[in-house]
């Protein structure tokens, strides 16, 4: 019997080579969307870019480190306002991003730090209040347009012009598939072993020496900075943003997001933004029975399957593979 | 000294919403610890029923206040025996009913999808198990918050999404009291606060099934050894909790528009309240809703009206720094 000797012999229990072969599938698929499906579309694929690294970065912080957050759009919209006008001042794109990146994650920081006391409906209605309250903070702020907004600019970046969608979505698809790769590799990292352990049994991680108070900050200022960065793209996305559009709802349709693809799994982050998106496109015309749709979608995954999408294709999986037992 | 007189009263009025929205969140929390996003929409619904009582069907004005409130009452009940605490049956009619409303959603016939959902209740009440569920507590949460966007969508299609007036059960003038004018109907909303309070009081700690709603409280599956009906329990803590909202949504509607979204702001103001005055304590919810209204008309009266929107908020952050368990609620015990 050959003995573990190293760490790398350890990790080879979890490698994860279909893992690799769907995302490069997945990113394969992406790339060639824009000359597929109608022009009128791409702009709803770039929004399902940018909801799925929102679903990503909240489900670091809700999924593996079992903080709840209904303040997600607050960090977007942080964001989407420090990109746009920092871009406006004449700052590069990518270092307005980068800014918006430290801002909003500073921002977790200053809402990491309460929330270390906090546990159950206090944590959940403190950072419910922190997203309603950035909002009340824009909608007065007469330097970021107060209720009227603000104008966001898409970049011109190495000599190609990114007005247009199609040059536009790649530049996301390029960026977020980037920072996707990161959250996968931090769940591999001591960091992301260290949030699960948290999420399942904080008691016992606190024994075995994991710094509660510096992790769970931690996950709360990952979170924000990855949303921070969607909010960047998501507001040159929409060219035009104002404090109504990240509202409570936009929060927790986040929330649910992670919940419908499947909560714990990265994965499911991408499969349950897919979801909503394409739901987002099938109904865009009956807007009142969207929202009767989730609300049912919701209930229904609550009741009969609480993995969610993704879940319930594991157990799917499992089923095949241990096929005549 | 008049403005003074004037801010205690509209602070007292407004406070006692809050203090209502906040006693149904930590009713329903303490007894079975859940955290209900859809308690703003059983509220609407109250509202709702009783501009139809009121408009369509011509009833006096206090007998459409108390079925609108039953009616909101209904409600409550009725998601927690399908949903929430749902028996082999009523597990059936809900899935029934839901994946009605699915296919409702996609744009089938109404006829059509409500023969799909008898159709589908009868083929899984006699094939389906029931999944052996013991949900966790986020999971009702979000279980709560599927409820919310249903009924939001369900309340969009079939009440339009337009505003509708609701008249004032009171007269629309005011009194002089010290020099001050006081509007008789910010008077009326905190009398009958104080009322539905003593109600609730009264309901709680003299009447069975108040002690059956304290024992649930307590330790529910002893409560389940002592023979309390759990389902029943359940039911009449969701229904009063439902009835509060109503309360609260009715005392509202009279001084804004009805809509949809009339009660998005309160509610989350009454969500904070009852934050800070502690998530299982009765008497935190009134003392934090009269806080959050007083304060709120002072600062917006006396300081800046910008401040006061996100003012709630930061009381919220303040409160919880110090106390993690707000100013009345008593910290959970955990057991390894």
């Amino acid at each position: 019997m050959k003995l573990i000797e190293n760490y790398q012999q350890d990790l080879k229990h979890i490698e994860h080579r279909h893992g690799i072969v769907f995302f490069l599938i997945f990113l394969a698929f992406m790339l060639a969307l824009p000359f597929i499906v109608p022009s009128s579309i791409i702009y709803n694929a770039t929004l399902f870019l940018v909801f799925a690294l929102v679903a990503v970065s909240l489900m670091t912080l809700v999924g593996f480190t079992g903080q709840i957050s209904l303040g997600h759009a607050g960090f977007l919209a942080t964001g989407a306002y420090t990109t746009a006008y920092l871009f406006s001042q004449g700052w590069p794109f990518l270092l307005a991003l980068g800014a918006a990146a430290i801002i909003s994650g500073f921002l977790g920081l200053v809402i990491g730090l309460p929330a270390l006391r906090l546990e159950g409906p206090y944590l959940a209605i403190a950072t419910l209040g922190f997203g309603l309250a950035i909002q009340q903070i824009l909608n007065n702020w007469s330097l970021m347009g107060a209720s009227t907004g603000l104008v966001a600019d898409r970049p011109r970046l190495f000599g190609i012009d990114f007005f247009n969608d199609m040059p536009y979505y790649y530049l996301v698809l390029i960026i977020v598939s980037v920072l996707t790769w990161m959250a996968f590799n931090l769940k591999r990292s001591h960091i992301g072993r260290a949030f699960q352990a948290i999420r399942d049994a904080e008691l016992a991680a606190q024994m075995s020496g994991i710094n509660l108070a510096y992790y769970k900050t931690l996950a709360f200022v990952i979170s924000a900075a990855f949303t921070g960065i969607a909010g960047g793209l998501y507001g040159a996305l929409l060219m035009y943003i104002t404090p109504e559009g990240f509202n409570l709802v936009m929060s927790i349709k986040f929330l649910l997001t992670i919940v419908v693809g499947g909560l714990g799994f990265l994965p499911g982050a991408i499969i349950g933004a897919a979801f909503f998106s394409g739901l987002d496109v099938f109904l865009s015309s009956q807007q009142n029975r969207s929202q009767l749709l989730f609300g049912v979608v919701v209930i229904l995954l609550a009741l009969i399957e609480p993995g969610g999408i993704y879940g319930r294709w594991q157990k799917i999986k499992r089923f095949w593979k241990t096929w005549p037992m | 000294m008049s403005q003074l007189i004037q801010v205690i009263a509209s602070g007292l009025a407004i406070g006692s919403i809050y203090a209502l929205i906040a006693l149904g969140i930590v009713l329903l929390y303490r007894t079975t610890s859940i955290l209900n996003f859809a308690h703003g929409e059983f509220g609407l619904f109250g509202t709702f029923m009783a501009f139809t009582f009121f408009n369509s069907l011509k009833l006096p004005y206090p007998l459409s206040f108390l079925l609108s409130l039953l009616a909101a009452a209904l409600l409550g009940g009725i998601i927690s025996i399908l949903l929430v605490k749902p028996a082999r049956a009523s597990f059936n009619i809900g899935l029934a009913i839901l994946l009605a409303a699915l296919a409702y959603g996609l744009g089938v016939n109404l006829i059509i999808s409500a023969a799909i959902g008898i159709a589908i209740a009868v083929v899984s009440y006699i094939f389906l198990e029931q999944p052996n569920r013991n949900p966790s507590e986020l999971g009702l949460l979000i279980l709560t918050l599927g409820v919310n966007l249903f009924l939001q969508g369900f309340y969009s299609l079939s009440f339009g999404s337009d505003n509708k007036i609701l008249p004032s059960i009171v007269s629309n003038t005011s009194i002089k009291f010290a020099g001050a004018s006081v509007s008789l109907g910010s008077i009326f909303t905190s009398l009958m606060g104080l009322v539905i309070m003593l109600l609730l009081w009264l309901l709680l700690n003299h009447s069975k099934i108040g002690l059956a709603m304290r024992a649930l409280a307590q330790r529910e599956d002893v409560a389940k050894a002592m023979g309390i009906p759990v389902r029943l329990v359940s039911f009449a803590t969701w229904a009063t909790s439902a009835a509060l909202a109503g309360a609260a949504a009715l005392l509202l509607a009279p001084s804004t528009l009805l809509s949809p979204s009339l009660l998005l702001d309160p509610v989350s103001k009454g969500f904070v309240a009852a934050v800070i005055g502690g998530m299982n304590s009765l008497p935190g919810a009134i003392v934090g809703g009269y806080i959050l209204g007083l304060l709120e008309l002072f600062v917006g009266v006396y300081i800046s009206n910008e401040l006061k929107a996100s003012l709630a908020f930061i009381i919220v952050i303040l409160v919880l720094i110090l106390k993690p368990h707000g100013l009345l609620g008593k910290p959970e015990i955990k057991r390894v």
